[in-house]
C-alpha cells in the first residue's frame, strides 16, 4: 500500500461478521471468492486525493465509518407505485431491490423471451448456478479496483441476465435498487452481471434511488454498485445507468465491459446528484470491429459531488469509441471528468474520440477535467475536446429578445445543452423518460423536497 | 498499332504483358498498351476489372506489386524508377481519391512540385510571385477562385472541389502524360464541363491521356483517340470513340461474353 | 467530506515511501567527501558527490555573499526530504546523485580536439545541414580556438548599447557581485527552492545562468540571446536564469543549443523565473537539440527543468516558444502564473522525440486576475521509438473572472513503435471563466506520402513539407532566423524516421 491510499480498518470488522453469518447460505466457490477479493480490497486499502485515479474524490473517511449492511427493511412501502420508476416503459421486466435485496413484491419478472436467464436473490447462490463462475467476477479487475473488491466481498444478492444467442429483447430490463432509512449509516453493495451472447440484443436500466419519493428519501448510506457487462460476437446492448440517490449518500460505480467482436456497447448515464458520486466505466475493447458509445450528463447543485472516470482500452485493432460527458453545476457543486481512452500498440485503426463539457451556472461550482489519450499505436484518429464555461449570453440574449423570459431561457439552453446526451439512450420512449427525469431535477421544484432546483434557474450569475 | 522500331511512331508509353497484384490477389493478367504522344486513350471497364491497379502500376503505388511484365516510358524501364521520378519525369495522376494533407497549402505542394521538375529539367527554380501568377491563371481556366490555392490540400473540401483541384494540379505541373483516374465520378455536369475545359486546354501534340472512366458521357467532352475496355485484368477489345457509345448501350456483360469466347 | 483540491503535477509531492536512496551508501559517499575538499578551496573541479560541503564549496567559489549561501543551503535541506516525481511517463534507471559532480572548471584546450579533423564526421556532417558557419562549427564541436565566438562576446559588444539604457544583461554570478539587491529581491520569487525535486536541487547547487534586467518603460532593442552559452561552459548542466522586466518594458530573449552535443547520459537541472510587471512584455523562445542519444538509446541528456513566468502587473504578458528536439528525457512544463488583471500567458511548443527519446512536457497555465488570458498550442511528433507525453495543466482559480484559455494539442505518429499520450488537467472555479481544449493524434499517411511523391517530391521532402506544415502555428511564433533552424532541425533530427 502506498502513502495515496488508506487502511480500510472499519470493513475488517464488518467482513469476518458478514463472513460467519452467510457461511452456511453460500456455497464453496462464493466463499472462496468472497476472502481472495476482501484480501485484495485490504492490499489495496482506500485510495486518498494523492491516487492519481482518485484525484477528484476523497473516500478516505469511509476507512473509519463502520458501514454495517443494510438491514432487511421491516415493512415494504406500498407507496412506490410502478411509474415512479419505470421511466414510462411499464410493460417490461423490473427488478426492485430494497437496501440490497430482492424484493419479489414490487418486481415483476415477465415479459421476457424464451431462453433468458434471470437470476436473482439468494438464487444467485445455489450451486445450480456454479457456471456464474465463468463470467461473474472475470469483468470488473478487483485488483486495482478496490471498491469492486469490497462489493465483491459482501457479494450476496444481486442479478444476472443472460441473453442467448440470437435472441432480442424487446421491452428493456429495469432495475432499480432503493433503501429504506435506517437512522444509521449503512452500506449496499449491488451486484450486476449482464452476458449479452452472440447476435443477441438487449436495453438495461440500472437506478439507483428516487428523489422526490418522501418515505424512501434520506438515510446516510454508502452504496458499492458493480455491473459486469460480457458482449458476445455482434452483441448489441444498450445500457441506461441513472443515479439519484439524493445527498445523503455516498455512490460508488463501476461498470466493466468486455466486448468482443462487432458488438456495440452504448451507455447513458445521468448522475442526478449525491454527496459523492463516483462513477467509473472501464471497457475493453477486444474484439475487432467492436464500437463502445459513452454518453453522461451530470446536473448537480449545493455540494453535490460527481467524479466521471472512463477508461477505454482499445486491445485490438478496427475498433471505435466515443465519450461524451456534460455537466451543468449549480450552487457549490464538484463535477469532475477523468476520461481515458488507451490504444494498444497492435490496435491500428482505432477511431476513438472523448468530449467533457461543463456549464458552470455559479459562482461556487467547480470544474475539473482530465480526457487523457494514451497512444501506442500509430495508425489512429483520436481527439479529445473539453470546454468549461457559462451558458452562452448572446443566445440567451437572442431567445430574450424573442421575448422570451430570462429563466425560461436559460432552461431552453439547458435543455439543449442536456438532450445530446439523453438522445443516446436511442428508444423515444426512454429519452422522454430520461428527459422527464431532468426536467424535474431542474424544473419542478415542487417535487424537490429540498427546494434546490430553483438554483438552476438561477439569476445570472453576474 | 506502332512499334519501337519505327522511328515516326515511337510510343511514349509502352505497357507489356503487365501482371500485377493487390492485397495477394491477381487483379491485371497480362495486360499490354501503347500510347503515342499526343494520343486520348479511354479505358473503360466494369468495377474490379482493374483500372484503377493499372494507375497505381503506373505511378509506382506500392499497394499494387508488379508480378511479371515491363513498362517502358519515354524509352526508359518505368519500374525502375521511384514514384517522384516518374512525376518528374511528367507522369501525372489525377487520384481517384484525392489524399487530405492538413497543414500544407495548395500553393506550397504545388510550387513545390513544380519546382522540383524544373529542376530535374535544368531549369530555374520559379520564385513565389511568378508561380503565383501562373498557378492563377490556372485557376482561372477552371473557374476557381484564387484562394483556393491557400487552403491545405484537399483538406476539408468538397468532392468536386477535390476533382477541381486534381485538374488544377494537372495544368500548373503540365504533364507529357496524365493519366485520370476515374475524374469525373461524383461530378455533376457542369463540373464535368470545367473539368473536360481544363483537360482540352492541354491537349496538344506531345502530350498523352490516359483517362479511366466508368460512364461514356465524360468522352462526349473529351474526346479520345482510342476506347479500351478492361476485364478481368486484360483488354478485351480496342476502338474509337464509337466503341464507348457500343458500350454504353449494351452493357459489359455484352463484352465479358466476348471476353470469353 | 471535502473536495481535495487537486495539485498540478510539478506540486504534487512524491510518495515518501519511494526515497531512492539508500542510507548506506550515502553514508559511505559522504565520509568520502568530508575529507575530500574543504580545505583545498582553490581547486577547480568537485569530485562527484552532494552534501551540505559541496553547497558551501560553490558558494565559495563564486564568492557568493552570505544570504546567498544560506539560500542555497536551505533548499538542499529541503532537498533531502524530497523524493524524485514519478508521476511522468518516462522510464530512465534511477539517477544516483552522489555519482554526479556538481563543480567543475570548463575543459582546458588541451583536453579539447585540437582541429575539426579529430571531431565526428558525424557530428560535422550535421551542422553542415544545420548551414552553422565554419568558424562557428569549430567553436560548437569544441575545437580548442582562439576566437569563441559564444555569448559572453555578443554581450561585451552590445554591453555598452545595452548600459545606455539601463539594461542588465550579464551572466548570473556576475549579477550577484554586481546587483545583489536585484538578484535577492526576485530570486526565488517565482520558483520557490521547495517548488519540485529538480528545482530544490538546481536551488542548491546552480553553477551560472543569465540574468536580465529591462528598466521600467524600456523596449529592448534586439533580441537578447544565449546562442551558444551552454557550449562555452561545458559545466552548465544547473544554470539558472532570471529576468525581470520593469512597468512597460519589453523584452524578446533567445535560448538556444542548436547543434547537438556528444556527451555521456548527463544531468541537465536547469531553473528559469520570469517576473513582468505592469504592461511589460516578456518573450522567451528556446530551441532546445541538447544530444538526445544514439540511435540506440545510449546516452543522451536527461532534462529536467523548471521554467515558470510570473505576470505580477497587469496587462503584462509573458510568451514562451519552444522546440525541443534534444535530450533522452525531456520533463518540462514551462508556465505562467496569471497573477494581474488582464495578463495573458502563451505556450507555443513543438517537441520531437524520435529513437528512443522520452518527453513528458507540458505548460501550467494559472489564472488568477481578472480577464486573464492563455493560450497553449502544442505539437508533438513522435517517430521511432520515441515516447511523448503532452502534460499540461490550466487552473481558473475563484478571482479569475472572465478568464479565458485555449489549448491544442496535436500529436503527430510516425511509425508503429512510438507512442503519443495527452494529459491535461483542467480545473476552473469561476462561472465566468471559459475553456476549450482541443487534441488530435494522428499519422503521417502513406497515401499522403505517395500523393506528394507523385506530384514530384521526394519522401524526405514530403515528410518534411507535412512535418512543417503540422509545426506552423509554433514557428511564427519564432523569430525569422530561429524559426528557420528550427525546420532544419526537425528535418536532421526526422531523418530515416519514414521509409
Amino acid at each position: 500500500m502506498s502513502t495515496a491510499t488508506v487502511q480500510a480498518t472499519a470493513f475488517e470488522a464488518e467482513f469476518d461478521r458478514f463472513a460467519k453469518l452467510t457461511a452456511d447460505t453460500a456455497p464453496a466457490w462464493l466463499r472462496t471468492m468472497r476472502h481472495e477479493a476482501f484480501e485484495q480490497f485490504r492490499a489495496q486499502g482506500i485510495p486518498g486525493p494523492k491516487h492519481e485515479e482518485w484525484l477528484y474524490t476523497n473516500l478516505t473517511p469511509l476507512a473509519r465509518t463502520a458501514l454495517p449492511l443494510a438491514p432487511r427493511p421491516g415493512e415494504v412501502p406500498t407507496s412506490l407505485a410502478a411509474h415512479r420508476f419505470t421511466l414510462g416503459v411499464e410493460t417490461g421486466p423490473r427488478l426492485v431491490f430494497l437496501n440490497g435485496r430482492f424484493e419479489p413484491t414490487l418486481s415483476s419478472t415477465s415479459g421476457l423471451p424464451d431462453g433468458v436467464v434471470l437470476i436473482h436473490g439468494a438464487a444467485l447462490r445455489d450451486e445450480e448456478h456454479a457456471e456464474l463462475r465463468k463470467e461473474l467476477g472475470t469483468v470488473a479487475d478487483t485488483s486495482v479496483h478496490p471498491f469492486a473488491a469490497l462489493n465483491t466481498a459482501f457479494l450476496n444478492d444481486g442479478f444476472v441476465l443472460r441473453v442467448p444467442a440470437g435472441v432480442v429483447v424487446d421491452e428493456p430490463v429495469q432495475t432499480l435498487f432503493l433503501h429504506t432509512p435506517t437512522g444509521q449509516p449503512v452500506a449496499v453493495h449491488p451486484r450486476i452481471l449482464v452476458v449479452a451472447e452472440e447476435n443477441s440484443q438487449v436495453t438495461f436500466v440500472e437506478r439507483y434511488g428516487i428523489n422526490c419519493i418522501g418515505a424512501l428519501a434520506g438515510g446516510t448510506c454508502f452504496t458499492n454498485a458493480v455491473t459486469e457487462y460480457v458482449l458476445g460476437q455482434s452483441a448489441r446492448v444498450k445500457a441506461v445507468r441513472i443515479q439519484h440517490e439524493g445527498t445523503s449518500t455516498y455512490h460508488v460505480g463501476l461498470t466493466a465491459v468486455r466486448q468482443a467482436r462487432d458488438s456495440h456497447f452504448d451507455a447513458v448515464t445521468l448522475s442526478l446528484g449525491g454527496a459523492i458520486d463516483r462513477n467509473e466505466f472501464s471497457i475493453d475493447i477486444d474484439g475487432e470491429g467492436a464500437e463502445c458509445n459513452l454518453a453522461g450528463l451530470y446536473v448537480l447543485n449545493r455540494n453535490e459531488h460527481v467524479d466521471n472516470h472512463t477508461v477505454v482500452r482499445h486491445n485490438v485493432p478496427h475498433g471505435r469509441s466515443s465519450q461524451l460527458f456534460k455537466g451543468v453545476l449549480a450552487g457549490k457543486s464538484h463535477g469532475a471528468f477523468t476520461g481515458r481512452v488507451i490504444v494498444a500498440k497492435h490496435a491500428q485503426k482505432t477511431i476513438a474520440e472523448q468530449a467533457n463539457h461543463t456549464l458552470l451556472l455559479s459562482d461556487g461550482a467547480v470544474a475539473e477535467t482530465r480526457p487523457q489519450l494514451e497512444i501506442y499505436a500509430d495508425d489512429v484518429q483520436c481527439t479529445h475536446g473539453a470546454t468549461i464555461g457559462r451558458l452562452d449570453e448572446e443566445a440567451l440574449y437572442y431567445l430574450r429578445a424573442r421575448a422570451i423570459d430570462p429563466g425560461t431561457a436559460r432552461n431552453m439552453l439547458v435543455h439543449a445543452f442536456a438532450s445530446e446526451v439523453t438522445e443516446a439512450a436511442g428508444s423515444p420512449q426512454l429519452v422522454e423518460g430520461l428527459e422527464r427525469l431532468i426536467a424535474s431535477r431542474l424544473e419542478r421544484p415542487s417535487e424537490d423536497p429540498d427546494g434546490t432546483t430553483s438554483a438552476f434557474r438561477g439569476e445570472s450569475p453576474a | 498499332m506502332s512499334n519501337d522500331s519505327d522511328p515516326l511512331h515511337n510510343p511514349l508509353l509502352s505497357i507489356r504483358e503487365v501482371h500485377a497484384s493487390a492485397g495477394g490477389k491477381a487483379i491485371l493478367k497480362g495486360l499490354s498498351l501503347e500510347v503515342g504522344p499526343g494520343e486520348v486513350h479511354a479505358i473503360m471497364g466494369p468495377n474490379g476489372s482493374g483500372k484503377s491497379t493499372l494507375a497505381r502500376v503506373l505511378t509506382g503505388n506500392e499497394n499494387a506489386e508488379v508480378t511479371s511484365g515491363e513498362v517502358l516510358y519515354k524509352g526508359q524501364d518505368l519500374f525502375g524508377l521511384a514514384p517522384e521520378e516518374r512525376a518528374r519525369e511528367g507522369l501525372f495522376l489525377a487520384f481517384q481519391y484525392p489524399v487530405e494533407i492538413p497543414g500544407i497549402a495548395n500553393s506550397t505542394l504545388l510550387r513545390e512540385g513544380l519546382n522540383a521538375m524544373r529542376e530535374h529539367r535544368g531549369e530555374p527554380e520559379l520564385d513565389a510571385i511568378d508561380f503565383l501568377e501562373i498557378a492563377k491563371a490556372k485557376a482561372d481556366v477552371l473557374e476557381m477562385e484564387p484562394t483556393m490555392l491557400s487552403r491545405a490540400v484537399n483538406h476539408g473540401f468538397s468532392g468536386g472541389e477535390k476533382k477541381r483541384n486534381e485538374v488544377l494540379q494537372m495544368l500548373v505541373l503540365e504533364p507529357t502524360l496524365a493519366i485520370l483516374d476515374e475524374t469525373d465520378s461524383g461530378l455533376d455536369i457542369d463540373a464535368l464541363q470545367v473539368v473536360a475545359k481544363g483537360v482540352n486546354a492541354l491537349r496538344d501534340k506531345g502530350r498523352s491521356f490516359i483517362v479511366i472512366t466508368h460512364y461514356q458521357r465524360l468522352l462526349d467532352y473529351i474526346v479520345p483517340d482510342f476506347v479500351h475496355v478492361l476485364a478481368n485484368g486484360r483488354i478485351v477489345r480496342s476502338g474509337d470513340k464509337d466503341l464507348a457509345l457500343e458500350l454504353e448501350a449494351k452493357g459489359y456483360a455484352w463484352l465479358e461474353e466476348g471476353a470469353s469466347a | 467530506m471535502n473536495t481535495p483540491n487537486p495539485m498540478t503535477p510539478a506540486e504534487r509531492p512524491a510518495p515518501i515511501d519511494k526515497i531512492a536512496l539508500n542510507p548506506e551508501i550515502d553514508d559511505l559517499n559522504q565520509q568520502d567527501y568530508k575529507w575530500g575538499f574543504v580545505t583545498d578551496i582553490e581547486q577547480d573541479s568537485l569530485p562527484p558527490g552532494l552534501n551540505e560541503d559541496t553547497v558551501r564549496f560553490i558558494s565559495a567559489k563564486k564568492k557568493e555573499p552570505e544570504w546567498l549561501l544560506e539560500w542555497r543551503l536551505k533548499a538542499f535541506r529541503h532537498w533531502l526530504t524530497m523524493t524524485e516525481p514519478t508521476w511522468a511517463l518516462v522510464d530512465y534507471p534511477a539517477i544516483d546523485y552522489q555519482a554526479v559532480s556538481y563543480f567543475a572548471a570548463p575543459k582546458s584546450d588541451a583536453d579539447k580536439p585540437q582541429s575539426l579533423d579529430e571531431v565526428d564526421p558525424e557530428l560535422l556532417a550535421t551542422y553542415e545541414k544545420l548551414g552553422i558557419p565554419l568558424a562557428e562549427r569549430a567553436a560548437l564541436a569544441g575545437v580548442a580556438v582562439d576566437a569563441v565566438f559564444d555569448s559572453v562576446s555578443v554581450a561585451t559588444t552590445f554591453k555598452s548599447k545595452l548600459g545606455e539604457l539601463g539594461i542588465v544583461f550579464c551572466s548570473f554570478s556576475e549579477a550577484v557581485q554586481e546587483h545583489p539587491e536585484l538578484v535577492r529581491k526576485y530570486l526565488g520569487s517565482v520558483v520557490p527552492q521547495k517548488d519540485n525535486f529538480f528545482a530544490a536541487l538546481n536551488s542548491a547547487v546552480f553553477s551560472d545562468g543569465s540574468f536580465v534586467y529591462i528598466p521600467k518603460g524600456v523596449r529592448c532593442p534586439m533580441e537578447l540571446s544565449t546562442y551558444f552559452r551552454i557550449n562555452a561552459a561545458n559545466t552548465g548542466q544547473f544554470e539558472r536564469t532570471l529576468i525581470v522586466a520593469e512597468e512597460g518594458s519589453h523584452v524578446s530573449y533567445l535560448e538556444g543549443c542548436t547543434a547537438p552535443m556528444r556527451d555521456e547520459n548527463q544531468l541537465h537541472a536547469a531553473v528559469v523565473e520570469l517576473v513582468a510587471l505592469d504592461d511589460a512584455t516578456i518573450k522567451y523562445s528556446t530551441v532546445q537539440n541538447w544530444y538526445p542519444g544514439d540511435k540506440n538509446g545510449v546516452g543522451g541528456i536527461y532534462n529536467f527543468v523548471t521554467k515558470r513566468g510570473a505576470c505580477r502587473g497587469a496587462r503584462s504578458k509573458i510568451s514562451w516558444t519552444q522546440v525541443e528536439t534534444g535530450s533522452a528525457i525531456t520533463w518540462k512544463y514551462p508556465s505562467c502564473v496569471l497573477q494581474g488583471d488582464d495578463s495573458v500567458g502563451e505556450f507555443y511548443s513543438v517537441a520531437l522525440t524520435n529513437n528512443w527519446q522520452q518527453a513528458d512536457t507540458g505548460t501550467k497555465m494559472i489564472h488568477i486576475g481578472k480577464n486573464t488570458r492563455s493560450t497553449i498550442i502544442s505539437k508533438g511528433i513522435s517517430a521511432g521509438h520515441g515516447q511523448q507525453t503532452y502534460r499540461g495543466s490550466v487552473r481558473m482559480l475563484k478571482g479569475a473572472d472572465g478568464a479565458r484559455n485555449y489549448s491544442q494539442c496535436d500529436s503527430l505518429l510516425m511509425g508503429d513503435q512510438c507512442g503519443a499520450h495527452t494529459f491535461p488537467y483542467i480545473d476552473v472555479k469561476n462561472p465566468t471563466a471559459h475553456l476549450e481544449h482541443e487534441a488530435s493524434t494522428s499519422r503521417i499517411g502513406e497515401d499522403q506520402i505517395f500523393y506528394l511523391n507523385q506530384r514530384g517530391l521526394s519522401t524526405e521532402d514530403a515528410v518534411n513539407l507535412i512535418v512543417n506544415g503540422f509545426c506552423k502555428e509554433v514557428f511564427r511564433e519564432l523569430p525569422m532566423e530561429f524559426a528557420v533552424e528550427a525546420q532544419k532541425l526537425l528535418s536532421v533530427s526526422l531523418e530515416g524516421a519514414v521509409g
